[in-house]
């Protein structure tokens, strides 16, 4: 029940606007009333009293005093006396015969005209109108006067009947008016009421329901205002619906298993796929904690991992759950503003790729060792050979077997690139890190490419600085790759007589090397693909058919692994210089 | 008395070469073509160094050291490793297990065995 209902507003206003209004109309009407009745009694009393004074004055008088007393000639009750006063003030004649001779102290004694006032009638205490006229009667000297007392109490019988009869008929009204009021207040109401009830409806989630209301004025408006509104909202639910029902048929289909969970980690959304994972079943799960799911021990884990406070934004971490079944879980916190919902949990089945990496490295493995073997033997038998163990042999037979040799040795190196390749694409491209002095290991490979450098007519140069470099953490095989691969570059794609510069620049924070060359560089449009695996440039593959591509793509791979940088400037035809720096690091 | 090596190695070009190589310095070869066999051997011959494979039929390297590991009378028998891989877990792995050396066969020339060989249990 409201308080301070519209209903019992609109009644209060009508009841006491109706009462106000009978009040005052009542009183004018009473006021107008009680004053027409006092006129009319003191005209009719002046005109007795006129009456009256022109039988005196035309010497009626005798006859009057004959009858000994007046009463006989006053024409209503309401005259309460009527006296002759002479000018002495004495009363010569009264209709109460008691009275004559007594003397009348009124200021209104020898008046000249008609005067007409408010006395206190001694006898009764009742206020009453007094008439005085003056009396021409010529017997003596001096005004006598004529005094009249009007009885008002009839007004007043007649002003109190009426107030009797009007308080009925008007208490009679506002019964009747507060009944009038009662309906048409609830007439008004109602279909406001009725809007209430349907809006009660409509809010409740039923946007089929239609209020009807048919009073044909502003709450009818309204009504249909609320239905308007009510298609609206159905019509922007049913795009939601469709919205929401696109976004769960998406989550219900998706290849990965999707958790929601909230700040408390309960769930509050999971897919089928999850479902299948963890082998529960939504209609139980949703809306308990994860906690309670994850009592089979090999979830453990994963569980453990997810209670635990996260305070890395992302994080991903794969779980062996069984033999067949890995998961790779990340976890995304769940924003609405600034606050945090809950966290987001992607579950995607890796065991297939796993099972593939597997095989992938067993197959590099086994394919390195299956290439290796005739390798390694052809090159020894070769090697034997020309060494003479087995004999002499003669000058054309040790060039032909140089040259295969030289063969054996380039699909030696094609075969470790790509195995480096490999490794280095399973994520499994080891590092023995050690102190190492760069500089020394730089030496070593100048020497080694020496002789090469002699025979292809090129001035090989090491550009020592003046301050010994500091020695740093690093592995040495794969630098020692990189620097080979680099000046091996140079010397291959140089012209006989050109120049090869290694330089050495220790920095802040940094070692820098430089390998430069004044060889054929590389054309402009090639450069932004010299560091992808198989790449070869076009004038290199016209000048050298060897490369295999692969050696700047490790280079690159293993310098970014040292958290380094490698990149180059080149221009055509004049020639190529190569940089890296590896932080300055002294600890493993 | 001449130094007895005992090379195990399936493929018999690597062998041949080998054993060329080091009866030239007058050591005694003996040959065994996989893991088992060459465990007989080293029991039955006590030789003077190990040239192993890893990669064999049978029993590879690893099993051998192994076995030899836990056998006093042979864990002490200076093992080098001729093989065409070289992880660095996998050389860790050798090495714990009594390895001394590790070549990549592709990576040496047969004169370089022969080095390591004489640098190990001299001539």
């Amino acid at each position: 029940m409201l308080k301070r209902s519209i209903f019992i507003k609109i009644l209060i206003l009508i009841i006491s606007l109706s009462f106000i209004l009978g009040i005052s109309i009542f009183f004018v009407a009473l006021r107008e009333a009680s004053q027409s009745l006092e006129q009319a009694l003191i005209e009719e009393s002046k005109l007795f009293s006129q009456i009256v004074a022109k039988d005196i004055e035309a010497g009626y008088l005798v006859h009057i005093l004959k009858s000994k007393s007046l009463t006989e000639i006053i024409p209503f009750e309401e005259i309460l006396f009527l006296w002759i006063v002479q000018s002495d003030a004495k009363i010569y004649f009264a209709d109460n015969p008691k009275m004559v001779g007594k003397e009348v102290k009124d200021s209104a004694v020898g008046t000249k005209e008609l005067i007409i006032k408010e006395i206190v009638f001694q006898e009764t205490g009742e206020k009453i109108k007094l008439l005085a006229r003056p009396l021409d009667i010529g017997i003596e000297e001096g005004d006598w006067t004529l005094f009249m007392g009007v009885s008002l109490e009839s007004v007043r019988a007649a002003r109190q009947r009426l107030i009797l009869v009007s308080s009925a008929s008007f208490s009679l009204a506002l019964i009747f008016f507060i009944l009038i009021s009662f309906f048409w207040a609830r007439k008004v109401i109602k279909p406001i009421k009725k809007l209430e009830k349907g809006v009660m409806i409509i809010g409740k989630g039923d946007l089929d329901h239609q209020i009807e209301i048919n009073t044909g004025d502003e709450i009818e408006e309204l009504g249909n205002a609320f239905n308007l509104m009510t298609r609206d909202l159905k019509k922007q639910y049913m795009a939601l619906e469709g919205e929401k029902n696109k976004t769960l048929a998406i989550i219900d289909n998706f290849s990965d298993g999707i958790l929601l969970l909230d700040k408390n980690n309960k769930i509050l959304l999971i897919n089928p796929k999850a479902e299948s994972f963890f082998k529960f079943n939504r209609k139980n799960s949703v809306g308990k904690p994860i906690s309670e799911f994850f009592k089979i021990t090999s979830f453990k884990p994963l569980a453990e991992s997810l209670n635990k406070e996260r305070k890395k934004e992302f994080f991903r971490q794969e779980f062996k759950i069984s033999e067949n079944l890995v998961l790779e879980m990340s976890t995304v916190p769940v924003m609405i503003g600034r606050e945090r919902l809950g966290t987001l949990v992607i579950l995607h089945n890796i065991t297939r790729e796993k099972l593939i990496d597997k095989m992938k490295s067993e197959f590099v493995s086994l394919a390195a060792h299956q290439l290796r073997t005739p390798l390694s033997a052809i090159k020894w038998t070769i090697r034997i050979i020309l060494d003479e163990e087995l004999g002499k042999i003669n000058k054309e037979q040790r060039e032909f077997l140089e040259g295969s040799y030289q063969s054996n040795e380039r699909m030696i190196y094609l075969i470790n690139d790509l195995l480096s390749v490999a490794r280095i694409e399973e994520g499994r491209f080891l590092y023995e890190l050690s102190l190492t002095d760069i500089e020394e290991l730089i030496e070593s490979i100048i020497d080694s490419f020496k002789s090469e450098a002699e025979r292809k007519k090129i001035k090989l140069e090491f550009s020592k600085p003046v301050k010994k470099i500091v020695k740093i953490i690093l592995d040495s095989k794969k630098i020692k790759m990189v620097i080979e691969n680099l000046i091996d570059n140079a010397l291959r794609y140089n012209h006989h007589g050109g120049e090869v510069v290694i330089s050495l620049k220790q920095g802040k924070k940094e070692i820098e090397v430089s390998i430069k060359d004044n060889g054929i560089g590389i054309l402009a449009v090639e450069q932004p693909r010299i560091f992808s695996k198989f790449f070869r440039g076009a004038e290199v593959m016209k000048m050298d058919t060897e490369g295999n591509g692969l050696g700047l793509y490790i280079a690159k791979n293993i310098i970014e692994a040292h958290k380094g940088k490698i990149w180059f400037e080149s221009s055509e035809g004049k020639g190529t210089t190569f940089y890296f720096i590896l932080p300055i690091r002294k600890k493993v | 008395m001449a130094k007895k090596i005992l090379i195990i190695e399936d493929e018999e070009v690597l062998i041949n070469v080998l054993k060329k190589k080091l009866i030239r310095e007058d050591y005694d070869v003996l040959v065994a073509k996989n893991g088992n066999e060459g465990l007989v051997k080293i029991k039955k011959d006590k030789p003077d160094l190990v040239l192993l494979d890893i990669i064999m039929p049978e029993k590879g390297g690893f099993e051998v050291m192994e076995e030899m590991a836990k056998d006093d009378e042979l864990k002490d028998i200076p093992i080098i490793i001729i093989s065409n891989s070289g992880q660095p877990v996998e050389i860790e792995n050798a090495k714990r297990l009594g390895a001394d050396d590790w070549l990549i066969k592709t990576e040496f020339d047969p004169q370089e065995v022969l080095d390591k060989v004489i640098k190990q249990i001299g001539r």
